[in-house]
């Protein structure tokens, strides 16, 4: 499992239930729902990530999470 | 000498919300795509006129190469050198240099030669105390005896300020020691020893750092107005120097109503570089700061955080936001919301990035972010400490300026604040130095929004993105160049009038 995030790409507000409806179809968890029905952080194994994407067409975007670290400037040697 | 000027290069530009201006669209960029580029396509270099007081206003040679619609993208040609220079002249576009595809091609990696070991039979053991002998813990320490290579050995110093170091050889080519807080750092380079005591000076709240140099924040009045700054980071305070108005902690599992420090201290930092008021003086004490925490504890923030602030930041209606963090690749949850605040009237000041001068980070790089490199002034550090190290070229017309060794540059920077040897604010009523463009965004902010505060009329235009091609018009004409070239500082610092 990994965590991706859903994103509406389309114009007005999408239905939320409908979201939410298909996203249990999916069998996908929401981590976290705050920005709904917009975006939303999902946990999904690897083998659904097409399966989602198609059930959600071509106004969702479905890309795993990303991390940024804490910016420094110290010199550090190669591992 | 005169710095030659740079090349030109290609750029598109686009209305902020869609690919052609809509009803939303600020009237003045619409009739600035149709009524000025449109019937320049293919013609003869336009003469645009820079904004800014008319006796110094100046003028850029800009030649419209292509057009999609009349109110749509332009291919526009212009100097590199004066880039930033029409982003604040022209705010409310999005500004994307044009870029040229390759076919997809098989990457085939290869095997690097691996590293022979290397007999580490040499010591050096350190020894840190304070100025009257009191050994320092939990100190971080690097020495490198190959430093194009990166080969040396680091570790923290223990409760008797005591840390052994394992090299291979005994001739130092750099040492750097990073107290967290309460203590300057130390520097030294080229020396032969098997052992070294350091001694560490204490951070005097009155010392002028290089952000003091520039800007007398100990002799200005707190801001009067109502001006909201988000900081996107590790979360703020408590201090006793900093006021926290509000925010949300964006950390998955986490109380949201923490938005204090996790403790790392990088965001109470940069939040008393824009407001402390109390042993040390930001540049706008007086706004409100809200604080949104997107790192955990000793942890990477999400890009889904990052979104989850922006989007409480717009909710908040905050008028600037902080984000003194970024990566290399894009990311286009974070673009949609950065352009959403811009919409709503809010303008994202993004930290360039530390990677030796490697190219603008993501979110710096976004057209709609407000792109922020370091700058440093010698003798405003005490010898031997950490930022000795970080003095590099270019200089500026004053030779005592010099652009951060660390700072990422090119063509997306849009100004350049003091970022080296800083003094602000660290959790627990404690003060610490930091470095970064981290350090110098949260200057470009606060002197932005002190700036912004003298100008209600501008803050008390309709939220949307007119309100924020506005505050960038207005900033622009209090940005004075430093003589770094725009490749390292955009259009220059924001200064007071004098």
């Amino acid at each position: 499992m990994a965590n991706y995030i859903l994103q509406y790409k389309g114009s007005g507000r999408p239905d939320p239930q409908a979201v939410k409806e298909t996203l249990h179809v999916c069998g996908v968890s929401i981590i976290d729902g705050s920005l709904l029905p917009h975006a939303a952080l999902l946990d999904v194994s690897e083998s659904e990530v097409e399966n989602v994407r198609c059930r959600f067409e071509a106004d969702w975007s479905l890309t795993p999470e990303k991390k940024y670290t804490v910016p420094d400037t110290k010199k550090r040697t190669k591992e | 000498m005169a710095k030659s000027k740079s090349k030109t290069g290609n750029y598109i530009l686009l209305p902020v919300t869609a690919p052609q201006t809509t009803a939303d669209t600020n009237p003045k960029v619409e009739n600035f795509l149709t009524a000025v580029l449109e019937p320049a396509v293919s013609r003869e270099a336009l003469s645009l006129k820079t904004r800014g007081p008319e006796k110094s206003a100046k003028k850029i040679p800009v030649k419209v190469i292509d057009s999609i619609q009349d109110n749509g993208a332009k291919l526009v040609q212009l100097s590199q050198e004066e880039l930033a220079e029409f982003r604040f002249s022209y705010p409310g576009l999005r500004i994307i240099k044009e870029k040229f595809y390759k076919k997809a091609q098989v990457f085939r990696e290869s095997v690097a030669q691996k590293a022979k070991k290397t007999k580490t039979t040499k010591k050096l053991d350190l020894t840190v105390t304070d100025t009257a002998g009191k050994p320092i813990a939990g100190i971080y320490i690097v020495a490198f005896t190959d430093f194009e290579n990166r080969k040396g050995d680091s570790g923290n110093t223990n409760a008797k300020g005591k840390l052994s170091l394992t090299l291979a050889s005994r001739n130092i080519e750099r040492i750097y020691v990073y107290p967290e807080h309460t203590y300057w750092g130390y520097y030294k380079t080229d020396f032969s020893a098997t052992s070294l005591a350091i001694k560490l000076q204490k951070i005097d709240t009155g010392y002028t750092d290089s952000l003091r140099h520039f800007y007398d924040t100990p002799q200005w009045p707190k801001i009067t107005g109502k001006l909201r700054v988000g900081i996107i980071d590790t979360g703020v305070g408590p201090h006793k120097d900093l006021v926290v108005s509000g925010g949300l902690n964006c950390v998955a599992n986490e109380d949201p109503t923490d938005f204090k420090d996790n403790g790392e201290g990088h965001g109470t930092h940069v939040a008393g570089i824009v407001s402390a008021y109390g042993g040390v003086y930001g540049l706008a004490a007086g706004v409100e700061i809200y604080s949104y925490r997107v790192f955990p504890k000793a942890a990477d923030a999400s890009n889904f955080y990052i979104m989850k602030a922006l989007a409480q930041a717009i909710q908040d209606e905050c008028d600037i936001i902080n984000m003194s963090l970024g990566e290399s690749e894009t990311d286009e949850g974070i673009s949609s919301y950065i352009k959403q605040a811009y919409n709503a009237g809010i303008l994202c000041f993004c930290a360039n990035g530390n990677d030796d001068r490697g190219p603008v980070s993501f979110p710096a790089n976004y057209s709609l972010s407000v792109a922020v490199s370091a700058m440093g002034r010698k003798h405003t550090f005490p010898k031997n400490t950490v930022q000795t190290g970080i003095v590099k070229s270019p200089y500026g017309t004053d030779k005592a300026n010099f652009i951060a060794d660390f700072s990422n540059i090119g063509v997306e920077t849009d100004l350049t604040a003091p970022g080296v040897g800083i003094i602000s604010t660290f959790p627990g009523d404690l003060y610490a130095i930091m470095d970064g463009t981290s350090m110098a965004c949260p200057a470009a902010v606060g002197m932005a929004a002190r700036l912004l505060a003298a100008a209600p009329e501008i803050l008390a235009l309709p939220r949307a993105s007119a309100r924020a091609d506005e505050m960038l018009k207005y900033l622009s004409t209090k940005i004075k160049s430093l003589g770094f070239g725009a490749n390292y500082e955009g259009k220059g610092m924001l200064l007071e009038d004098k």
